[in-house]
């Protein structure tokens, strides 16, 4: 089973994307800013981060750039309404696999990860 | 070379910003009210009827070449509808999950709404960052522009209620 962990500190979003993922055989966890996020992918050890920039605490590019000085590689796709080029140009500079503008539809969030992660459909 | 920011051109951004965040997060239609201009500054700001009673005002700023406000006005039955949409709630899990819920849904909404008008001109030249979202409820809400800020104000109908994008920026 895959472990998605997404890291925004929107509960809304955090929500939205639950519903997105229910169907499908995914473990998800989360994180509402960017501290917890790093603790988050330490000890879960995700498959694939899904991730806002703008947070408090810790943001985004924040956490991303720690997360990559660790050595961790995981697959990151950055999900935000901090669509600037600056921000997305960061982000790619450290790693991101894909990105996502907000607001956003479920099948195109489905489709980028499953170009990263092949999802199944939990059995019924 | 940055792109002059005409009323035109503001009120564009902003009613793309506001039609494509409805349409793609809650599949609704935000038509615009006042088509032609937008209420300015100058003129006594008119609350519609339909908000009259409880509303919530959700909050994101713009920071950069260009920096200045965004607020949403939204009636409380409007955003338990909101809320239902946005995550897949029935009416009353949408009102069991009281402020807290409501706060949030609305506070992301508007993140999303300043984003894209952000996003837009950020584009034509004015390169800004967002701050973080904060909401308020009152039933007796009137908000001042700071000293020297332009204000624009744009009202739509969703599902019959009005929604108002409230707009303030520095004129530098």
């Amino acid at each position: 089973m895959h472990k998605l962990l997404t890291i925004d500190d929107s509960k809304t979003i955090r929500m939205i994307l639950a519903r997105a993922f229910k169907e499908y055989d995914c473990a998800l966890i989360e994180a509402a800013n960017g501290e917890d996020g790093l603790k988050a992918a330490a000890e879960h050890k995700p498959d694939l981060i899904i991730l806002d920039i703008t947070m408090p605490q810790m943001d985004g590019i924040q956490m991303l750039t720690l997360l990559r000085e660790k050595g961790d590689a995981t697959p990151v796709i950055m999900l935000t309404a901090e669509g600037g080029a600056t921000s997305v140009e960061r982000a790619s500079h450290l790693g991101i696999s894909d990105y996502i503008g907000k607001p956003f539809q479920n099948d195109v969030l489905l489709a980028k990860v499953e170009k990263i992660l092949p999802l199944a459909k939990k059995a019924a | 070379m940055p792109t002059d920011l005409t009323e035109d051109l503001f009120k564009e951004c902003i009613e793309q910003a506001v039609q494509k965040v409805f349409q793609t997060m809650l599949q609704k239609k935000a038509i615009p009210v006042h088509g032609a201009s937008p209420v300015p500054a100058t003129e006594p700001w008119h609350r519609p009827p339909d908000l009259a009673g409880t509303i919530a005002v959700g909050n994101v700023g713009f920071a950069g070449e260009i920096s200045g406000l965004v607020f949403i006005y939204l009636s409380e039955t409007l955003v338990h509808s909101i809320v239902q949409s946005m995550l897949g709630m029935t009416e009353q899990e949408a009102i069991e999950g009281g402020r807290e819920i409501a706060s949030d849904v609305i506070g992301e909404l508007t993140n999303m709404t300043v984003g894209v008008f952000k996003n837009r001109i950020h584009d034509l030249g004015y390169p800004c960052k967002l701050t973080i979202p904060t909401v308020v409820w009152g039933s007796d809400i009137a908000i001042q522009p700071p000293r020297g800020a332009v204000r624009r104000t744009y009202i739509f109908q969703v599902d019959g209620r009005s929604v108002i994008a409230d707009l303030m920026f520095k004129n530098d």
